[in-house]
């Protein structure tokens, strides 16, 4: 594949290009769906393209083009550096625009592949799925068991006029369970998920049996009060909420936008000193990471916040350009989620995080989850959160329903929460964290993930 | 602003005016206070409210959900859902509206779909697979984002019916709520029948005027009591356009209503 990439990397310079680079992207993905107690659907798919981005040369500066293929040709391959530069001609000039991604040495990540999955056959899966739906079906009041099984591998290869050519591989397997009770009136629903880059079947067996008793534990909720009450998330529902406020707004493109509510406040304190998030593209089986960025930059570990202080924002080539600091590692072109994705060769290069980790920043504000809720006189804890997608990122304000929440009574969990929403913004959570828990929990997104921990939040707003 | 149509659009709209209300809404937001929490009357535009029969009542009445043990609205044809005021209708064949087609993906024609009339639970909305295992007519249901994608069973335009009140009627009699804007979205929980929507404008409602603009809140519900908790309906109706995420796919959709009054509606605030 690389012998492809640098044809087209040459045949863009020869043809007018000061700069060129070619991106390959190849998955494939296993998905197994079960409906209502059913192994349902079971789909293959397998995409593979190129994508050519081109800088001109102009006076004044460059003007960029991209355009990308699915015929791995060398004819496709030449027609598309002519379309990317055909592109780059009508495109005006791009100040900011100096150069894509220098030539760095990257090394190799350990543990991202599992050849296991490359392999794998969807009976196999299928199986396991009919397996999963015995697991769950653990009580007669569990009318419904939906989930899903996914497992894929992406192969990445890039080369640019810089000096850059690389390639991995990747995988990841992920599991979602939902399940709904009924009992006597009431109907409840109860859920899990999981996600790695190793396939691995005892996981899955765990999911689908948290998910049928949490489901069971929801039956009969009660109303709760409007009031001040501390509030423990978990670590979905902080995913959730930090995904769509602290994530972009830490991202350097929207910094330079003034998108953001922490432009100019680098090196200063805007979280409790318990708390420390760094963006870690190394960890072992996390979904994000890897040795280099979708523009070829070796990735790193990188403080963001550390013990409440504000210490880095991620770029890509041309935000860091813009900056005149070096690139954190963090381009991608995973644009992906609940409404739909795209593959990636066929996306141009923007921001986003590896492994986003949140962890304690002094040793003592962590303690056993039990222990913490031992410590709650009153307040609720939440599994999840729904509409975090709704929040306002330039502004950190974020109004969400709670989901699998119960309450909390002189330490002990009390009953399950039959409706509840918190309102707040991202700057005041983050200087609220009083506690955080020893769980820490991978939850995985398209091509990146958190690994975040319940926390433990004074003094807020739950309204029922 | 968006419609399947070309640069006639620009004759009929004034594309300055959106900047301004954009513009508008952000310096209104600077003077904003932290939203109420708890218990409220709730006023919603045709923007916010439009979400409410796309979320909360068009998902559960996609009949793969219902097939697969997900909808609250299972089992619930020909039963009360609402308020009598209440019809919800599922419409792919409106002029010029955001998720207008003659076919569905599978090549069925399509057509308007009633979901709730007056409150009763009317009819699902069907793909040929979902309307053979429940014995049904199919309904043109069935879309996929493209080739790549299986044709699974989605709204298209989908609306609340109007009423007949002017706004000044519907807040007249309020003491103390809360008028909700625009929105950026929603998302609910099918099989529980829970509902998030966010409103990107909002304001407080003191004895029947509108007041102090509020920061950025989210109304939350539990779909089958605030159907039933809707107890007027404005004469104004308006679509708004949008994309419908599910099962990995995104689809265009659109989504109108009427003003609504919804009674004892759950507001996330933070004050």
């Amino acid at each position: 594949m690389i012998d492809l990439l640098e044809y087209a990397v040459k045949q863009a310079e020869k043809k007018g290009a000061k700069q060129a680079e070619a991106f390959y992207a190849a998955e494939n993905r296993l998905r197994t769906t079960i409906e209502k107690k059913q192994v349902k659907i079971s789909e293959r798919k397998s995409e593979a393209g190129i994508g050519v981005r081109v800088a001109l040369k102009k006076t004044n500066g460059f003007s960029t083009g991209f355009s990308y293929f699915t015929d791995l040709t060398k004819k496709a391959a030449l027609d598309t550096v002519l379309q990317a530069l055909k592109v780059a001609s009508f495109r005006k000039l791009d100040k900011d625009f100096k150069s894509f991604q220098e030539g760095r040495r990257a090394s190799p990540v350990k543990n991202i592949y599992d050849k296991k999955i490359a392999g794998i056959e969807p009976e196999k899966v299928v199986n396991l799925a009919a397996d999963l739906i015995k697991t769950a079906s653990i009580d007669k009041r569990i009318t419904t068991i939906i989930g899903t099984i996914g497992a894929n591998t992406t192969q990445v290869a890039i080369v640019n006029s810089l000096g850059i050519s690389g390639k991995f591989n990747i995988s990841g397997y992920s599991l979602s369970a939902y399940v709904v009770a009924q009992e006597t009136g009431s109907v409840a629903v109860g859920w899990d998920e999981y996600s790695n880059c190793y396939y691995n079947e005892d996981e899955a067996y765990s999911i689908f049996k948290n998910a049928a008793g949490n489901a069971l534990k929801q039956l009969h909720p009660k109303t709760i009060k409007t009031e001040k009450t501390d509030l423990l998330l978990q670590p979905q529902a902080l995913t959730q909420i930090l995904a769509f406020t602290l994530m972009p707004e830490i991202m350097a493109n929207n910094v330079q936008k003034q998108q953001s509510p922490f432009v100019g406040k680098l090196n200063q304190t805007i979280a409790s000193s318990n708390l420390s998030i760094t963006d870690d593209a190394h960890i072992p089986q996390a979904l994000g990471s890897k040795p280099f960025d979708d523009e070829g930059c070796p990735t790193q570990t990188t403080k963001i916040i550390d013990k409440g202080k504000l210490k880095n924002f991620l770029y890509n080539s041309y935000t860091a350009n813009k900056d005149k600091v070096k690139s954190t590692g963090n381009s991608t072109r995973a644009f992906g989620g609940i409404f739909g994705r795209k593959p990636r060769y066929s996306v141009e290069p923007f921001i986003g995080p590896t492994n986003f980790r949140v962890h304690p920043g002094i040793q003592s504000a962590e303690a056993q989850l039990g222990e913490i809720i031992s410590e709650v006189k009153n307040g609720v804890i939440t599994k999840g959160v729904i509409g975090a997608h709704t929040a306002n990122a330039p502004s950190g304000e974020f109004s969400v329903a709670l989901d699998l929440a119960f309450k909390i009574e002189k330490g002990e969990i009390a009953y399950p929460v039959k409706q509840a929403m918190i309102g707040g913004n991202i700057q005041d959570l983050i200087k609220n964290v009083t506690m955080l828990a020893d769980d820490a929990t991978h939850v995985g997104f398209e091509h990146s993930s958190m690994v975040t921990p319940t926390i433990l939040v004074r003094k807020v707003t739950v309204s029922g | 602003m968006g419609k399947p149509a070309g640069f006639e659009l620009f004759d009929q709209v004034n594309a300055e005016d959106i900047f301004e209300r954009a513009a508008k809404r952000a310096v209104s937001l600077l003077k904003a206070k932290p939203a109420p929490s708890g218990r409220y009357t709730v006023i919603a535009d045709p923007h916010l409210a439009g979400i409410f029969p796309h979320e909360a009542v068009g998902h559960g009445c996609e009949a793969d959900s219902v097939i697969a043990g997900e909808s609250i609205l299972e089992g619930r044809l020909g039963r009360k859902v609402g308020s009598e005021i209440v019809t919800i209708v599922d419409d792919s064949t409106v002029d010029g509206a955001w998720g207008t087609e003659n076919y569905d993906d599978e090549g069925v024609p399509t057509k308007k779909r009633l979901l709730i009339e007056k409150g009763i639970l009317k009819g699902y909305i069907h793909s040929k697979e979902t309307a053979a295992r429940l014995h049904k007519e199919p309904n043109g249901g069935a879309r996929a984002e493209n080739f790549s994608h299986r044709p699974v069973v989605r709204m298209s335009n989908t609306y609340i019916a109007k009423g007949d009140h002017t706004f000044e009627e519907l807040i007249e009699d309020i003491d103390n709520g809360v008028y909700l804007k625009a929105s950026r979205g929603g998302q609910v929980d099918t099989a529980k029948g829970t509902f998030q929507f966010n409103a990107e404008e909002a304001y407080r409602i003191r004895k029947g005027k509108i007041t102090t603009p509020l920061l950025d809140v989210s109304l939350s519900g539990l779909t089958l009591e605030t159907l039933h908790n809707i107890d007027a309906l404005g004469k104004d109706f308006d679509w708004v356009v949008g994309f419908c995420g599910k099962s990995g796919q995104s689809v265009p959709v659109g989504d109108a209503s009427p003003h609504i009054r919804i009674r004892n509606a759950l507001v996330g605030g933070r004050a």
